[in-house]
């Protein structure tokens, strides 16, 4: 197989991905500007050449997560430059990262679209309907934080009053009312499962009542 | 029934699969976090790892790729512990992989501090082939590295979690991996006297794949494991009737033909003329014994082998169909109808799908079962795919640690309860 140029086998790999070329910006500037459903996506070639030129590898990561002209970026570089990377510098910023060599190509960190920068120029235009909209949305979202403390209120006062009578809720549900008096004291990182809210596989599922038998049967 | 409350947030589930280890507590609600079971062994005399690592000696989890080297180090250095379900016993190295991935996913869930944690109820699932020693060793790794964060440990057999994250308490699971297959009776506990094993999974279908684009052209293709796998995917079907199949094809290649593009590539497949092949594909893992690939074995390509490991014999050639009769066959006469009801295939490589217009001809997974055990006699079968067939696993670890009482311990008969760690 002919070996193409890194930038022409990027190119067949977005375009792979249902990408299509963003003719616009390629003009203006590299070839590495594509369309993905309404996001833009760009793309910054590193070549083995230049992992031997001082600080460019930094620079070109510094660009990237300063200067976002695009909705989804990328770096990609020659594979050699995976072991000297931390993934967690690329995941903080949201810049994907393709790792590639003569055979393959490998997206090793899939990139986080975020909202690009919007040009200086656009932000000067602010009418006063935008300014409208905003202490609108301001109003609104007073609203939604008073809805919110209602709500948080109810909630504490059900808990209260369904912890006062555990005794009719074992019986009915005795899985789900166990469950609740943990609730009082969340202390996951991970966030405890409502009451009521098991996973699908949990409903109507005999295993539950064949497993929880377990040991008494032999007995 | 009684449930201990603690375990309403604290039960942790392990499926280290053939390919992927699946894991997380309950809390994680319908799907667990993946990560490829495998570890990377980094070369600690390289200068790269010199200068910028000071890395642990087994990388696990989403940071594997950063460490690859070149693809010559791919073979020795980066373990897949699980390939065929099972370990060696001696096998260090990928001891240490399960062992690191152990830690991992505990670490990826540690509880916050002073929140009356004591301690997860774990709950691991190793293949049904998997023996004892591989229970021992694996309760050993918590053991050793427990930190105050395993409170009890169990391990169940993959085909059991399935039944049970399926809500299925009489059937026969069928679970098929990339290097095996294993046929289990399930009533209310596995029945282990009557498993049997294959020796046949989705690698013996890269290999005929492989031979296929041989024959076709395409040699410089066929050793690329994931280009061979992506073509099998692709382009491999099930037939309804393997010659009626291939004459069909023959006669109207253009209606079969099969195409396949390597995305991101120039490279395209094109089997044209002997697309019929596309056929044997799906064949050969559900039965391999069609004078066809005869061709093939005297070619080179390997047999399907009886081999034995641990205690269980893997079977070879025996066909799906024959394989589940033999396996119901060794369960009470009064059980067999009930296991024939509901017969569920769990695992990748029962992934195969029909493209339109060609229904007549091709099947899914469970038609083709069905008719193989209509060849063998037997009728009145329902066979289903699992409903999450790549979480059905981890579903049935987390209903099994939220239910099982806390004081049914551990026994090595039964191979059941929880070994207590702390608390």
């Amino acid at each position: 197989m002919v070996s193409l140029p890194i930038e022409e086998r990027l190119r067949h790999y977005f375009l792979a991905m249902g990408a299509q070329p963003d003719l616009d910006r390629n003009s203006q500037q590299s070839a590495g500007d594509f369309r993905l459903g309404q996001d833009t996506l760009h793309v910054s070639i590193l070549k083995p050449q230049d992992l031997a030129i001082r600080n460019r590898v930094i620079e070109t990561v510094l660009s990237l997560s300063t200067q976002r002209t695009a909705q989804i970026v990328y770096l990609a570089a020659p594979r050699l430059l995976g072991a000297t990377m931390d993934a967690g510098i690329f995941r903080a910023h949201g810049i994907g990262l393709i790792l590639y060599d003569d055979r393959r190509i490998d997206e090793t960190i899939t990139a986080q679209p975020v909202q690009a920068v919007a040009p200086q120029s656009t932000v000067a235009n602010t009418d006063s309907a935008l300014v409208g909209e905003f202490t609108s949305l301001k109003a609104m979202y007073r609203e939604m934080e008073r809805h919110l403390a209602q709500l948080r209120e109810d909630m504490r006062m059900m808990q209260n009053a369904r912890s006062s009578e555990p005794q009719i809720e074992q019986q009915q549900r005795p899985h789900l009312a166990a469950r609740e008096t943990i609730f009082s004291s969340p202390p996951m990182t991970t966030s405890p499962v409502e009451p009521g809210a098991l996973p699908s596989y949990f409903n109507n599922n005999p295993w539950l009542d064949v497993l929880s038998r377990r040991g008494s049967s032999e007995n | 029934m009684t449930v201990d409350t603690y375990r309403g947030n604290y039960t942790f589930a392990m499926d280290f699969g053939t390919s992927d280890f699946k894991f997380g507590p309950i809390t994680c609600g319908e799907n667990p976090r993946i990560v490829n079971n495998r570890g990377y062994f980094p070369d600690k005399k390289s200068v790269m790892y010199k200068a910028f690592e000071s890395a642990s000696d087994v990388i696990v989890g989403e940071d594997v790729p950063m460490y690859l080297q070149s693809a010559e180090d791919l073979s020795s250095r980066l373990v897949y512990p699980m390939r065929n379900g099972m370990i060696d016993k001696g096998d260090d190295q990928a001891w240490r992989v399960v062992s690191t991935l152990a830690s991992f996913g505990l670490r990826e869930f540690k509880p916050q501090p002073h929140n009356g944690f004591k301690g997860y109820y774990v709950v691991a699932s190793l293949s049904s082939v998997s023996p004892r020693y591989m229970y021992e060793r694996l309760m050993n790794i918590f053991r050793e590295n427990n930190h105050g964060q395993v409170r009890a440990v169990t391990v169940i057999p993959q085909p059991f979690a399935v039944a049970i994250g399926h809500g299925v308490t009489t059937c026969v699971v069928i679970e098929s991996g990339h290097g095996n297959s294993q046929v289990c009776p399930i009533s209310k506990y596995p029945i282990r006297a009557a498993q049997v094993a294959l020796n046949r999974g989705g690698g013996d279908a890269n290999a005929i794949t492989s031979e296929i684009l041989k024959d076709s052209g395409y040699s410089d293709l066929a050793n690329e494991e994931a280009v061979v796998r992506k073509v099998k995917e692709n382009i491999g079907l099930v037939p309804t009737q393997l010659d009626y199949a291939m004459d069909e094809a023959k006669k109207s290649p253009r209606k079969y033909r099969a195409k396949y593009k390597v995305p991101g590539t120039r490279v395209e497949i094109d089997l044209d003329k002997d697309s019929w092949s596309r056929f044997l594909i799906g064949e050969y893992v559900f039965n391999p014994n069609h004078e066809i690939f005869e061709s093939y074995f005297s070619r080179g390509m390997p047999r399907p082998k009886d081999v034995k490991m641990g205690d269980t014999i893997f079977k070879g050639m025996l066909d799906f169909g024959e394989a589940i009769v033999t396996s119901v066959e060794r369960c009470p006469v009064e059980l067999q109808p009930l296991l024939y009801r509901e017969v569920l295939l769990s695992g990748g490589n029962f992934s195969w799908t029909v493209p339109p217009k060609l229904e007549d001809i091709a099947v899914d997974a469970p038609t083709k079962v069905r008719l193989l055990l209509r060849d063998q006699g037997i009728k009145n079968v329902s066979v289903k795919m699992t409903q999450s067939p790549q979480f059905s696993v981890w579903h049935g670890c987390i209903i099994y640690g939220f239910a099982v009482p806390d004081n049914y311990e551990w026994d090595w008969q039964r191979l059941e309860g929880w070994m207590k760690l702390s608390g």
